[in-house]
Formats: C-alpha cells, sequence, structure tokens
C-alpha cells in the first residue's frame, strides 16, 4: 500500500472516529438530562429515548465519508 | 386520521340540565369546552353555572359516600359468579338519600368490624403458632409435675450453643433452694433447647434474679396470660390454638355472604356517584338562567345526527342542539380526536411520543406505519432474527393485556418481523451467513436484482445509494405532505415556502448527481438556474435563514445511511458469532458461543432498529410537515381505572 492510499484510510478513520467521539460526549450529556427527566416524569421515556438518538447523525455523517473515502482507495 | 369535529351548542329549559348531563355522559363523544365570556357578555341574562351550594353540598356528600363504598368494596372478596339484575333502587331514591347513606354506612360498618375481628384472630393465631413447638415439648413435663400452691414453675429458652449454662444454673439454683427443685430439659429444634424449673415459691425471686444475671430467656407468653401460672396459660394456648381457627373461618364464612349478597350492588352504586360527580363537576362549564341552561363543546361530526336524535326523542324539541360556526379564534381550541384503522393504531403509540398535530392537518400514524416495519426490515434484514422476533412479538401480545402501550408495540414488532424475514430472504441471510450451509433445495443465498447480489456484506456502495435512496424518497414524501398541510391550512406563504423548499432540494440533489457524473451534463445549467430561483423564493417568504433549510435537508437525506450503516453492523456482529462459534473443536461449546453472540445481536438488533426508525420519522420525516398545538379530545363520559 502507498503513502496516498495509507493517508485515505486515516482520513477514513479519522472521518469516523472523530464525529463517534463527538457524538459520545453529546451522548454522555443528553443521556445524563434524560435520566434527570425521566426520574420526574417517567412519560417522557420516548422522547428521551429519540433525543439520546439525534446526536448519532454526526457519526453516520462521518460514516458516509469514511465510506467514500474508502472507496477512493486503489 | 384526524376526525372532522363540530362545534355545539346545546339549549334547553334549567329543569332538564340533569337529564341531558345524564345522556351526554352516556353517549361519551362531547368534548365541553367552558363557553367563552363574549357569549356570556352577548347574552346578559346568562349567568355562568358555578358550583352553587346545593350541588356543592352533594358533592361533597358523595365524595363521603364513595370513599366507604369504595373502603368496604375493597375489602370484599369478588364473588365467582356475577350477578345478574342488581337492583339499584339508590337511583330512585337518590345518591345522598337517607336511605342509600344509611345502607352504606351500616354495610361499611358490618364489613369493616368484621375484617378488624379477622384481623386480630389472625394476629392471635399468629403468635400461637409460635409456642406450638414449645407447648408440644413442654405439654408433658409440665403434665407431671405436681400442682401445688407452694411450686412455682419458671420455662426457660436456651440457644443449644449455650447449653453448658444448665450445668452452672443448676449448681446455684441447688445452693439457693438447698437441693429442693427439678429441671426438665427438652430439645425444642435444631437450635434451641427448652427447660422448666420447678422449687418451692419463697425461692422465686432468688431465682429470678439469678436468670437475670445469667442473661437467660424465660418464656414470653402472650401478654393476656402472662400472669397465670405455666401450665395454665400452656393449657390456655392449646385451648386457643385448636378454637381460633374455627371462629376465623366462620368470620370469613360471614364475609363471604355479606359480598354474595352486596358486592355487585355496591359496585353498580360506585359507578353511579362517579357518574354523578362527575356530571356536577362538568355543569361547572355550563351556562345558566333561572329557566335555562347552554352547554358548549366539541363532537365528532359523524356524532352529531345521533346525538341530535336522541335529544329530539327524549325531549321532544325541549332540548336544542345546535351547530355554531367555526371561527378563526376557535382553531387553536379544536380538539384532535385520532381515529385510525385497527391493522394501524398500533403505530399510535410513537406517533403520540410528539405533541398533537394541529386541527386540519394530515395524521402521519398511516405513512409511519407503511414505512417503519420496512426501515426495520432493511436494517435488521435477517431470516432467523425475524422468526425470533416474530415468536418474541407472539408471545408478549399473548402475555400482554390489550390496549395497553406494550401491547401495542408487540404488534408493531409483529408487522416488522414479517418484513425483517422477507428482507432476510433478499439478503439471503439467516443468523448471519448460516443459511449458506442449508443442504439443497434449503440453501440461501443473496438474491441477484440485474447485475447486483444483494450481499450486504460485499455490495456496500449499492446498499448505501439504496439507503439514501431511500431517504430521499421519505424527505419528498415529508415535504409535498408539508404542501399540502400549507394548502389545507390556508397558509399561502407557508405553501410558497415548502413548493420552493421541494423544488431548491429536487434541484440540489440533481445537481449533485449530475455533477458526479450520473446525469447528462447539459442540464446543469437549466438545474442551477432553477436552485436559484427556489432559494430565492423561500429567502423571499421564511428570511435568509431557510437556504440554510435546504442544508439541513440535505443532511436528513445523508442520515438515512444509518439503514444501511446499521444494518451492516448487525451483518458483521452475525458473522463474527458464526466465526467465533467456528473455532471451537467442541460442538457444544461451539453452538453455545454462537448462540451467545447472536443473542446479543438479536437483542441490540430489535432495539437499535426500532429506535433508529423511530428517529427518522420523528426528526427527519416529521420534521417536514408535523405542525403541533392541537388540543386534545377528552370526551365527557366515564373513563378506565377506578
Amino acid at each position: 500500500m502507498d503513502l496516498g492510499n495509507a493517508l485515505l484510510a486515516l482520513g477514513a478513520a479519522l472521518a469516523i472516529g472523530l464525529p463517534a467521539l463527538g457524538t459520545g460526549l453529546a451522548q454522555s450529556k443528553i443521556g445524563a438530562a434524560g435520566a434527570g427527566a425521566i426520574t420526574e416524569k417517567p412519560e417522557v421515556s420516548g422522547m428521551v429515548i429519540i433525543l439520546l438518538a439525534i446526536p448519532e447523525t454526526v457519526v453516520i455523517l462521518g460514516f458516509v465519508i469514511a465510506a467514500m473515502i474508502i472507496f477512493m482507495l486503489k | 386520521m384526524i376526525i372532522k369535529m363540530e362545534k355545539i351548542h346545546i339549549y334547553g329549559p334549567r329543569e332538564l340540565i340533569d337529564p341531558v348531563t345524564s345522556i351526554l355522559y352516556k353517549m361519551g363523544v362531547l368534548h365541553i369546552e367552558q363557553l367563552p365570556p363574549s357569549i356570556t357578555a352577548k347574552a346578559a341574562v346568562k349567568e355562568r353555572l358555578t358550583e352553587d351550594r346545593e350541588s356543592a353540598r352533594e358533592k361533597v356528600e358523595l365524595e363521603s359516600l364513595i370513599d366507604k363504598v369504595r373502603k368496604t368494596i375493597i375489602l370484599l372478596p369478588r364473588p365467582a359468579e356475577p350477578k345478574e339484575g342488581v337492583d339499584t333502587w339508590f337511583l330512585t331514591k337518590g345518591l345522598d338519600s337517607e336511605e342509600t347513606v344509611k345502607v352504606v354506612n351500616e354495610l361499611y360498618q358490618k364489613v369493616d368490624e368484621a375484617f378488624s375481628r379477622k384481623k386480630e384472630l389472625q394476629d392471635r393465631v399468629g403468635i400461637l403458632r409460635k409456642y406450638e413447638k414449645m407447648i408440644k415439648v413442654l405439654a408433658p413435663v409440665v403434665e407431671n409435675v405436681p400442682e401445688t400452691e407452694h411450686l412455682e414453675m419458671v420455662g426457660l429458652t436456651i440457644d443449644r450453643k449455650d447449653e453448658e449454662v444448665i450445668e452452672l444454673i443448676k449448681d446455684q439454683i441447688s445452693r439457693i433452694t438447698g437441693e429442693n427443685y427439678h429441671i426438665f430439659t427438652s430439645k425444642i429444634d435444631s437450635k434451641t433447647t427448652a427447660a422448666i424449673i420447678a422449687f418451692g415459691k419463697s425461692f422465686a425471686p432468688r431465682i429470678k434474679e439469678l436468670l437475670w444475671e445469667q442473661n437467660l430467656n424465660e418464656i414470653k407468653l402472650p401478654s393476656d396470660l402472662e400472669n397465670l401460672p405455666l401450665k395454665e396459660a400452656l393449657e390456655a394456648i392449646t385451648l386457643q390454638a385448636s378454637d381460633l381457627p374455627k371462629e376465623l373461618r366462620k368470620i370469613e364464612e360471614e364475609i363471604e355472604v355479606i359480598s354474595k349478597q352486596w358486592y355487585f350492588f355496591l359496585s353498580e352504586m360506585k359507578d353511579s356517584i362517579q357518574a354523578k360527580m362527575a356530571q356536577i363537576n362538568a355543569s361547572a362549564s355550563f351556562l345558566k338562567t333561572r329557566y335555562s341552561f347552554v352547554i358548549g363543546g366539541w363532537i365528532p361530526k359523524k356524532s352529531f345526527p345521533a346525538l341530535s336524535e336522541k335529544l329530539e326523542s327524549d325531549f321532544g324539541g325541549k332540548v336544542v342542539l345546535e351547530k355554531v360556526p367555526i371561527t378563526e379564534e376557535d382553531k387553536d381550541r379544536i380538539p384532535i380526536h385520532v381515529v385510525n384503522h385497527p391493522l394501524i393504531k398500533p403505530f399510535e403509540v410513537f406517533v403520540r411520543l410528539l405533541p398533537n398535530p394541529v386541527y386540519g392537518t394530515i395524521d402521519p400514524t398511516p405513512f409511519f406505519a407503511f414505512f417503519f416495519p420496512i426501515f426495520f426490515g432493511l436494517i435488521l434484514g435477517d431470516m432467523g432474527y425475524g422468526l425470533v422476533a416474530l415468536a418474541l412479538a407472539i408471545f408478549l401480545r399473548k402475555k400482554l393485556k390489550r390496549g395497553t402501550a406494550m401491547h401495542d408495540i408487540s404488534t408493531v414488532l409483529l408487522y416488522a418481523s414479517f418484513y425483517c424475514i422477507f428482507f432476510g430472504f433478499l439478503f439471503g441471510e439467516f443468523f448471519g451467513t448460516l443459511g449458506e450451509h442449508f443442504p439443497h433445495p434449503f440453501t440461501l443465498h443473496p438474491i441477484h436484482i440485474g447485475d447486483v447480489k444483494l450481499d450486504r456484506l460485499k455490495e456496500i456502495p449499492f446498499f448505501l445509494g439504496l439507503a439514501v435512496l431511500v431517504g430521499a424518497i421519505h424527505i419528498f414524501l415529508g415535504i409535498a405532505l408539508g404542501v399540502i398541510n400549507a394548502i389545507l391550512g390556508h397558509h399561502k406563504k407557508h405553501l410558497i415556502f415548502k413548493i420552493g423548499q421541494f423544488v431548491s432540494l429536487l434541484s440540489l440533489v440533481i445537481l449533485i448527481a449530475i455533477l458526479a457524473g450520473q446525469l447528462n451534463r447539459g442540464l446543469l445549467w437549466p438545474t442551477a438556474i432553477i436552485l436559484v430561483a427556489g432559494l430565492v423564493t423561500i429567502t423571499f417568504t421564511e428570511g435568509f435563514i431557510a437556504p440554510i433549510e435546504i442544508l439541513s435537508a440535505m443532511g436528513n437525506i445523508l442520515s438515512y445511511a444509518r439503514i444501511m450503516a446499521i444494518g451492516l453492523s448487525s451483518v458483521i456482529l452475525a458473522l463474527v458469532a458464526n466465526e467465533l462459534g467456528k473455532i471451537s473443536t467442541n460442538l457444544f461449546v461451539g453452538i453455545l458461543i454462537a448462540g451467545s453472540l447472536h443473542l446479543i445481536n438479536i437483542i441490540i438488533g430489535i432495539f437499535s432498529p426500532t429506535i433508529h426508525s423511530m428517529r427518522l420519522h420523528l426528526v427527519e420525516f416529521f420534521g417536514k410537515f408535523y405542525e403541533t398545538g392541537g388540543a386534545e379530545y377528552k370526551p365527557f363520559k366515564k373513563h378506565g381505572g377506578d
């Protein structure tokens, strides 16, 4: 594998890895706040689960970019 | 779908207010609304019907009555056979009549006393049961001790591990009494030994002091027997232990007789009191004059003829039901009544996570019901997992009570599992690649569509494109529904924005396809011009922030890539499970390893597609058309529960 491909692979890894970290951070905060909200109002459980899934879009977009980079590998 | 509502007023003479309210309660379709002050102002003679003294007094009496009725019902066991034809004389006499109150009070007192007595006896039996073992052991010993007034007996319980203390006290008692005593010991159980010490009464204070010093437990008798001599106390306990269960059975039979006679009567009375109280509460929202009343509210359009007919037949024109034109101010207050086909209804549980939609817009439940199982199937897409999900759904539907949220969720899982099996067949997946090893003709392979083999592991670009295509269809459908909502709501500006949004997004997608070489480059400039025109239109209607909406919508479409991404992770985990299972040389260990990993994958596989499909709908799809703010439809009727 040449240097170009190696850099592409590294780019793909970063494209999904960094958003995953960001999502993790966001979810940790939403999770903590959500747990507090559910304790007060159990009927908001469904909405909290949805809110928890929202930051995952960032990883999905990262995944799309990573996949596009991987397709460029020769 | 969101049911069309009619705004109505009911007018009638004051003396008919109770029967009319009762009919409304029984029909259970009217969403009562406090008539706005404007009506009161227009009709100067009318005054708001607040709870006057009479109804306030009645309410207090009914509250006290229902409290006693509830307490009595809770105490009574429900008879096995329901009683037919309960005599509801309390309705003619009046729920707050002296006779009704007297019967309820007497019943309450009778049942309460019977239960207090029962509780007392049960406690007593419980206490005596503790002495049962001890009596069995000590009774023969006590029998043999001669009964004289100069003799004192003390019973002791000693831990068997401390038995040596008996020898110690024997020496000391011997010294105190001058060897004039008897001690009998016997094992009660594996942990305890009982001892009876008989001695002259004159030595009692010193011996009791000794026992206290040695920290020995004198047998504690029930408080009412503790002053009796040990022998008499034990006899009394034996006697009571045989008599009390008989007495207890007698009381239980007495309670059963009361229950058979009164349970359904009281239950009927409780329903009637609840109805009456609901009517009193509701009447606070009515308007009345000295001679007439007006009730205002909303009913489903299709229920109007039935209510009109009922009022006409019961009151022969004395009570008038009138449709009132819906004004612009009313629009935010129109209650939202959603009714869907039974097949679609279970999906409402997910849609209800959001606030009510605005009246006159499209109910998204049918769209949710159509797309949700498809997304779930596309993500999980495995025949084996689908069959497990199907079995789980059938099991849960049998176990759970119909009408509950969990029952609805299990019905949704049932539909989703069919799609999962279907897509699993297309992808050739059965617990991952296990289907490939099935004997012919049951061998599973991914289906070919044209040049593409539907293998999720190998055809990643195809599935990524497919997921984004599904996303594009979903998002464009959402914007189209937004256009329809704008037309239904007669919002011209919003309609122009929605059309502009649709056109801009479509031209942006086409532009990307042209730049990616998928479409003819000749379309580049016309598409770019349309895009600019669309962007200008939406900027004029919704301001400079509007073009960002287009970028956000593009993000929404790409977000559907999760359908493929999560599906791929599920396939890989299934593959890992099978490969790890293969490593073991022992067949059973291999099956255990693969089975455990598949189990984890199934749990994730059912949870994750549900969350993500739900999110794609509630966030991406609904965001394009769903407007919230409708009031909840709360018909005046008997509610479930108590």
